[in-house]
């Protein structure tokens, strides 16, 4: 079982927003919206996953998606657990992978 | 035509290009009918969002098909525009969204939502959304004094003010513009300003297409973008502000200045000033660049100095140089195409009447001039005085009719790429340090064009470094303080108390630069800056570490890549930054990039018709024929690509070196001889290994590039270049085969698929073609030595088209369907 955690300042997603290709280097275009808050938990949480799995990956290569209940998984990663909370100037996100 | 309504029934029958869309990777074109189809279905889209005529709609997005589309959707519904700043900040937008009153709001997903309950749409899906929509109805019609669209013209200070333009406006300039700049359908104009000025839009949007000429939108404005486009795209005209004129100076000098030349540059610079019919051979490199076709340059917004206006002159160049305001719609004057005046703004156009006040001030009357400010009318009032408007700016006509600007009163700065920034704005965040006793934010010239200066009286014991750190994290990218003096005294100021700017401006700039530059100017190293910017450190030295120093992290690091990117105008590896790249390896590089150091280029010799004549006889008389006696094929499938136009993109699972000729083999005709390969580009150059290995590979690279219409893609540098070539291949109509596995497939699973095939479908936006391949892996499998005959099945699956899936899905998707493919007999 590894598990990993990152944390988000929301206000530098506003700054990645401003710039479509940058946009383009961290997010998919189905993460993609303007909501920033849902920006830096989705970011937060491909750091953790990444922190986790202990290696440096393709930030396009994690995809995150909520289900219905507005639970957010990595897709594709079964066996992995992710959490992301946000309040006032920052998003943290937990990702668990289960061996 | 008196309406903006009547421009668009024009385009109806119009077959003829109007817009070309150049993305990173393509260019997609739309003509004049297809503008049509789309902006009506917009109004049918808009009335089912229920908006009627007169409502207010807000736009804010960059420039684009689908802002175009957008725009001329709301005025057909007889809704009224109202175009935001793409850079704006949220605050203002929202200001400016509530201050309207829009009743939707069309934005681009990248500016931050804003805090508003109404409904909201992104641009990036508009088309999406225009497809499901079959019925299209036709412009309402509309009277010339009906408004189109509410401009807002100022910072965050006060309240915007919201300028009405008319039909009747907006056309009057268009038809006057075009009598002084003859504009024809021959002509295609390159646009660097953003749509939600008036200057771009009436110049650079409605005047084009009033004429049937077409109109250039880039995504990026990188300079290897523009000469891209000045390349490809045949440019005629470049409308733009001064900033990217000094810009592209200052690059010019810095070139001449690298390759050692600046004796002989300034020799041609003072024959062609006498002789000026000698210019375009004296400075041919230059004009190579911009091609044969170019006519001119206009330029707006702000005063273009007089030296860069001579510079342009001098290397034969045209730039005629306007003045306007948001008020007029824009335009005011202009220098005639035939009879430019260096130093003034021109004549006033044909329906322009302007006079000097006895204060100096510039009056204007004419019917491109506005009715009023938005519900705003005590502002109204006291803009016009006996029916002329007063522009607030100060100038003199001379004998002839020329007018010059001696000086603004509205001191807007204007950025390379057009946005106004306000120096009030910059100001009151300045102001509220607690070390600023007073300050006042001014534009001086750098060699990339004008920068955001602050003039500050510090109390006792201020910082300043740390106040300009603290007050540019506070302000947006465009607005931020590039240098700063200290003024020891009081400002000099004006009888209404307002500091006198001119005056502080022409201190600083007599004040010996060495005194300013070595203590102050922030600016001395763009790259510190940069880092600055995004490490939020301000000591920074050459010898540190970005990561163990700077504490660059994984999100900084692609931050730092993509502001590299942007400043230097090249493509940056973030493999290039390792965890022990330093401050000054990165400047090495940044250098040695700039120096423009080998890269590999795509061969232009392969598209000669003798070549590719040549290539493909090859093709089917040895590379196809020498698997003929060992593969029996059974196409399924293949009959519906007779219904296809294509181009399109095959992507097929990867059994052997027989693959290839198989697939070729059965595609009809019209896809056989155009159908192009990515291949593995470190394959064909490998760095450590002997001589002669590289020897071999390099002549089987030259085999695979003329015989098999492979094209490189490196998978660990230049990436971006590889699929740039791809969208340039798709954009002359050649279809893409790929084999997603990126190896051969050695067991009964096929290999996972590498992201790069669902990024290039992302970017390329073609229909995709699954194919599955079974019975190599008994003809020919891998590490057999000699082929068997035996059949080959070859499953051509039914087309699919992406739209905004991600790549995992993509990849996914394309896995089975290949997967299902493979499985049928």
């Amino acid at each position: 079982m590894d598990i990993g955690i990152d944390l988000v300042k929301i206000a530098r997603i506003e700054q990645i927003l401003t710039d479509q290709k940058l946009v383009h280097k961290f997010f998919n275009a189905s993460e993609i919206t303007d909501n920033l808050e849902s920006l830096a938990g989705i970011l937060a949480a491909k750091e953790a996953y990444m922190k986790a799995c202990g290696d440096k990956l393709e930030w396009l290569s994690i995809e995150i998606k909520k289900n219905d209940l507005g639970k957010p998984y990595i897709v594709g990663k079964i066996n992995t657990r992710v959490s992301i909370s946000h309040d006032g100037d920052y998003a943290v996100a937990v990702v668990l992978i289960i061996n | 035509m008196e309406t903006l309504t009547d421009l668009i029934n024009n385009f109806k029958d119009n077959q003829d290009v109007a817009i070309v869309y150049r993305t990173d990777f393509r260019t997609f074109k739309y003509t004049y009918s297809e503008i049509y189809e789309l902006s009506m279905q917009m109004s049918v889209f808009l009335g089912d969002k229920g908006i009627k005529k007169g409502d207010r709609v807000l736009i804010w997005g960059p420039n684009s098909p689908a802002w175009v589309v957008s725009f001329l959707g709301i005025i057909s519904t007889g809704a009224i525009a109202v175009p935001a700043d793409m850079l704006g900040t949220v605050e203002n937008t929202g200001t400016v969204a509530r201050l309207s009153e829009a009743k939707l709001i069309l934005k681009t997903k990248y500016r931050p939502a804003l805090p508003s309950t109404v409904p909201s749409f992104y641009l990036e899906d508009i088309f999406f959304e225009l497809e499901k929509i079959k019925s299209v109805s036709i412009p309402i019609t509309t009277k010339e004094n009906d408004i189109v669209e509410l401009v807002y013209t100022s910072g965050t200070t006060g309240s915007p003010k919201g300028v009405a333009l008319s039909h009747k406006n907006i056309m009057a300039n268009v038809k006057a513009v075009s009598s002084v700049v003859s504009i024809t359908k021959k002509d295609t104009m390159l646009s660097t300003l953003p749509l939600s000025h008036m200057f771009e839009q009436t110049a650079g949007l409605f005047t084009p297409l009033s004429h049937g000429g077409r109109i250039v939108y880039m995504t990026s404005l990188k300079s290897s973008a523009l000469f891209g486009a000045l390349a490809k795209e045949k440019i005629t005209m470049i409308l733009t502000v001064p900033r990217l004129l000094q810009s592209m100076k200052t690059g010019i000098l810095a070139k001449v200045e690298e390759e050692k030349k600046t004796n002989i540059f300034n020799h041609f610079l003072s024959i062609s000033t006498r002789h000026p019919w000698l210019a375009p051979f004296l400075f041919r490199s230059v004009h190579k660049r911009f091609g044969s076709q170019f006519r001119f340059f206009v330029s707006g917004g702000a005063s273009l100095d007089g030296d860069t206006e001579k510079f342009w002159h001098t290397l034969g160049f045209n730039v005629l140089v306007g003045y306007g305001l948001t008020e007029c719609a824009p335009v005011l004057t202009v220098n005639p195409e035939k009879s430019p005046r260096i130093g003034t703004v021109g004549k006033p156009l044909s329906n322009v009447e302007i006079c000097i006040a006895e204060d100096d001030e510039i009056l204007a009357k004419g019917p491109g001039i506005f009715s009023g400010y938005w519900q705003d009318e005590a502002r109204t009032q006291s803009t016009f005085r006996d029916g002329w408007f007063l522009t607030g700016d100060v100038g003199a006509l001379d004998a002839d009719g020329y007018l010059s600007i001696k000086s603004r009163k509205k001191d807007v700065i204007v950025t390379a790429n057009g946005v106004n920034i306000y120096p009030e704005d910059i100001e009151n965040v300045l102001a509220k340090n607690k070390d600023v006793r007073e300050c006042c934010i001014i534009s001086i010239p750098s060699p990339q064009g004008e920068e955001i200066h602050a003039v500050i009286v510090l109390n006792a014991g201020g910082n300043a470094e740390q106040m300009i750190a603290d007050t540019n994290a506070k302000l947006d990218s465009a607005q931020q303080i590039m240098s700063f003096t200290l003024w020891d005294k009081e400002f000099p100021r004006t009888s209404t108390l307002k500091i006198k700017k001119n005056q502080v401006r022409e201190k600083i700039l007599n004040t010996t630069s060495a005194s300013l530059d070595k203590n102050n100017n922030v600016s001395e190293n763009k790259l510190i800056i940069l880092l600055r910017r995004i490490t939020g450190k301000q000591e920074i030295t050459p010898e540190m570490q970005l990561v163990k120093d700077l504490k660059l992290d994984s999100i900084g690091r692609v931050e730092l890549v993509a502001a590299i990117e942007q400043e230097y105008y090249f493509d940056f590896e973030e493999e290039l930054i390792t965890p022990k790249t330093t401050v000054a390896d990165l400047e090495h590089i940044i250098n040695e990039r700039t120096k423009g150091t080998a890269q590999y280029s795509y061969p232009r010799w392969t598209e000669w018709l003798i070549v590719r004549a040549l290539g493909n006889l090859w093709l089917e008389i040895i590379n196809l024929s020498i698997w003929r006696p060992f593969c029996l094929l059974k196409v399924k499938g293949n009959k519906t690509l007779s219904t296809i136009k294509g181009p399109v993109i095959f992507v097929s699972n990867h059994i052997s070196y027989a693959d290839h000729s198989c697939i070729v083999r059965s595609l009809p005709l019209n896809f056989r001889y155009n159908t192009s390969t990515p291949a593995w580009g470190e394959f064909f150059f490998p760095t450590e290994t002997s001589f002669l290995h590289q020897a071999i590979r390099r002549i089987f690279y030259y085999y695979c590039i003329t015989t098999l219409r492979l094209f490189m893609m490196f998978e660990f540098h230049s990436f971006n270049n590889g699929l740039k070539h791809a969208g340039l291949l798709v954009d002359q109509g050649e279809n893409i085969l790929i084999f997603p596995e990126g190896g051969h497939t050695r067991t009964k699973e096929m290999l996972p698929f590498k992201n790069g095939t669902a990024i290039l479908i992302q970017q390329l936006k073609i229909p995709v073609i699954p194919i599955g391949l079974s019975g190599l892996e008994y003809v020919y499998p891998h590490g057999a030595t000699l082929p068997k005959p035996g059949i080959v099945h070859v499953n051509f699956g039914t087309p699919i088209i992406f739209k905004n899936e991600s790549i995992q899905e993509i990849t996914e998707r394309l896995r089975n369907e290949v997967e299902k493919l493979r499985q049928q007999k």
